[in-house]
């Protein structure tokens, strides 16, 4: 075994950029590991956005709303696909989840200048609804801003026609009948390992027998894992015979 | 410290890029990457037998439905099979992912689907099947047919797989090419290690497509056009030169750009060797061009040819000169230019799944450094003897310039034609000059920013660990949480 000593003096053997491509790998790996945990929601997948596409301009304090029902236990966010996500300091679209008749605010979540641009879905969370299956919760969605700006500048929110479904215009009490916004409620069961299993359930769907569950884990597992192996080994190995 | 030369390290490295392809083969749902739904089809089309046993829909309406793989003139089973992926509502549409289904009922569902015995032959014709004549196609439809009492999902993913081989046996020839670059066996592993893990190598590499059996061509070709400039008494690599320049022309279309190239090696070569006068040179390379275009005339087929330059076709222009110029006004942009760049290094699927943009514009600012290294380099007196030699780089630029020219003059072909960008260049179309791209990176950030070898270990150590993490990053931050979340 290594112990703590051990392995304080070999680093101290450690050069100054092998100690740097140490940090630059430990974060990289952190960030990609977090980010990857901090995604494990799984999203509503019985329905697509196959419908007519358009997208719903965000006027700064009018408000969106759309109702829904939760399919699962564990509501933990909602997956909101906005576009033109170029907000400037100060502005933020806060997200609201409201009860069904829209009026009583359950919990909220901001969007701001700060956060990364989302690759898709914009995702607002909150703390997990352990009961939320069947219920009914109002999407509450809101784009404020100290300025100014031009209608086309701002952000949107893409929609789809969709029977069945409709969301509302608050500030003009209008009603989009048939249409949705592009948004998914996301569920967690609250245990990483439990959500992980979940997720290689998901990938082995329409997978050979041969991959299905565990392989899938381990391959997964192996590629993370090997890979920070493989950093570290890169990050040490020297030339035979060099004094690096 | 590590003694780099472990085996044990090797066997680490090579496990970890064997299970990262693995993985890939396995991470994007069936017939998400670009034209994997023709390639498939196309694959069962030649494992067909030659005796058609079944009666054929002829003469059928050939009007394809981009968002209906029902109006493709596939096999029924790759139709269906499209259809239970719901193919049609995820592919192009980032927002949209698969049904997921809870175990037992996703079983039953994919059992009830294999019991219907769907049809594994086209039936219907004109057919959607590629008329690409690929040792890709000539290789998996032999193995389809040997597999044809396995169930549609393992015969779809035996292709992936065989795809994820052509790219093992690409990164092995990446790891010999880099034995004749650097002497040292450090900057050897390290450069094989940033070529397998670039991210669009690895997806393009794991999908049903022909592209890989053009990227591992292309690379053949490097190592067999590296041999013999590095030792020209070599007959080995002259034969590796040859069977590379055959792959390639039975690979894809764009194969066919390395021709020029192992032209101009040859008459580099004889030059060399014979020290010709000018004259004496003009001659031969008129007498070579002549020898070129008779073989183009006489031994290439005439169809594939026509295939090629799109020659016969009504152009929707006055002229040349206003296609041409209409279609380099639309393809120059640095919009343009950015496209092929994201899809170069990673916009994942039917380009649908993009990594983040303030890391595709990191990337691109790193090669605009290494480019400005490079044209430094040609013009600086200063050796770095721990860098590769200036004729290796211009053997580089030939192959990325040829295949550039190649792949935009059969675009504008087709442009000219339909009168606005069909084919367009999505960055994959460049991955066979994958390692003569990265050569040029590592070569031009190595003159700029290096002054001996151990700062270079660390560059090289700094590039590959981005690539490694790029990789990562890819997987579990862009590709997953797109698909399956």
């Amino acid at each position: 075994m290594i112990s703590l000593s051990h392995l304080t003096s070999y680093l101290q053997k450690v050069s100054r950029a092998q100690k740097l491509l140490f940090l630059g790998v430990f974060l990289g790996f952190g960030c990609i590991g977090i980010t990857f945990i901090s995604q494990l929601y799984f999203a509503d997948s019985g329905y697509n956005f196959i419908g007519k596409k358009d997208r719903q301009k965000l006027s700064i304090d009018k408000p969106l709303t759309q109702v829904f029902t939760a399919e699962e236990n564990g509501l933990s966010l909602v997956k909101v696909n906005i576009g033109n996500l170029n907000l400037f300091p100060g502005e933020a679209i806060r997200f609201e989840l409201r009860d069904a008749s829209c009026m009583t605010t359950l919990a909220s979540d901001s969007y701001t200048f700060f956060q990364s641009k989302p690759l898709i879905y914009a995702r607002f969370g909150f703390d997990t609804i352990e009961d939320s299956k069947d219920k009914t919760y109002c999407a509450y969605i809101v784009y404020t801003s100290p300025y100014d700006r031009k209608s086309n500048d701002t952000p949107h929110i893409n929609t789809n026609t969709f029977i069945g479904r409709s969301y509302t215009e608050v500030s003009k009490d209008k009603v989009r009948l048939d249409e949705t916004l592009q948004m998914r409620p996301a569920y967690s069961s609250g245990n990483v390992f439990s959500d992980v299993w979940r997720l290689t359930e998901r990938m082995s769907q329409y997978k050979p027998d041969f991959i299905k569950g565990a392989p899938l884990l381990i391959l997964m597992a192996f590629v993370f894992f090997g890979s920070l192996l493989l950093s570290i080994w890169v990050i040490l190995a020297k030339e035979k015979g060099s004094r690096e | 410290m590590l003694n780099f030369q472990s085996s044990k390290q090797y066997t680490l490295f090579l496990a970890v890029i064997l299970v990262t392809a693995v993985l890939f083969v396995f991470l994007i749902p069936i017939y998400q990457g670009p034209d994997e739904q023709i390639h498939y089809g196309t694959i069962q089309y030649q494992a067909e037998p030659k005796e058609k046993t079944w009666s054929l829909l002829e003469n059928q309406n050939y009007s394809i439905d981009g968002n209906d793989i029902a109006s493709f003139h596939l096999s029924e089973e790759t139709i269906q099979g499209g259809k239970l992926n719901q193919f049609d509502e995820i592919k192009w549409q980032s927002e949209n992912i698969q049904n997921f289904l809870p175990l037992h009922q996703s079983l039953n569902k994919e059992n009830s689907f294999e019991e219907r015995n769907y049809k594994q032959y086209i039936d219907i014709y004109p057919s959607n099947a590629s008329g690409t004549n690929s040792f890709y196609y000539i290789v998996t439809s032999q193995i389809e047919k040997a597999t044809n009492t396995f169930t549609f999902f393992e015969r779809f993913y035996n292709a992936r797989l065989f795809s994820a081989l052509l790219y093992l046996g690409t990164v092995l020839i990446t790891y010999l090419i880099t034995k004749r670059l650097f002497s040292s066996s450090l900057h050897q592993t390290l450069f094989t290690l940033l070529v397998a893990f670039q991210p669009m190598l690895l997806a393009t590499g794991t999908i049903v497509n022909i592209d890989i059996a053009l990227i591992f061509s292309f690379t053949l070709f490097f190592l067999g056009a590296l041999g013999i400039l590095r030792d020209p008494t070599a007959k080995v690599f002259y034969a590796i030169l040859l069977f590379s320049l055959v792959l390639a022309f039975y690979s894809k279309g764009p194969g066919i750009a390395l021709l020029p190239v192992a032209l101009l090696l040859s008459a580099y070569l004889f030059q060399k060797k014979y020290h010709f006068s000018t004259k004496t040179l003009l001659q031969i390379t008129a007498g070579a061009m002549l020898l070129f275009v008779l073989l183009l005339v006489f031994v290439v087929p005439h169809a594939y040819l026509a295939s090629i330059t799109n020659a016969g076709a009504h152009s929707a222009f006055d002229s040349p000169y206003h296609s041409l110029h209409a279609y380099i006004s639309k393809t120059s942009s640095l919009d343009a230019m950015l496209r092929t760049h994201t899809s170069y290094w990673g916009n994942f699927g039917w380009l649908d799944t993009k990594m983040n943009t303030s890391l595709l514009h990191t990337i691109a600012l790193i090669e605009v450094i290494a480019w400005l290294g490079i044209i430094l380099f040609f013009l600086s007196q200063k050796i770095k003897s721990y860098l590769p030699k200036k004729l290796i780089i211009i053997l580089s630029l030939g192959v990325i310039f040829s295949l550039q020219l190649a792949i935009r003059f059969y675009d504008w072909r087709v442009f000219d034609t339909a009168g606005k960008v069909v084919i367009g260049t999505p960055g994959r179309y460049f991955l066979p000059t994958i390692i003569p791209h990265m050569l040029i990176l590592v070569t031009g950030l190595g003159f700029l920013f290096t002054k001996n070898k151990a700062q270079f270990t660390t560059l090289l150590k700094a590039l590959t660990l981005g690539m490694i993490l790029l990789c990562l990053y890819s997987i579990f931050n862009v590709i997953i949480p797109r698909y399956y979340l």
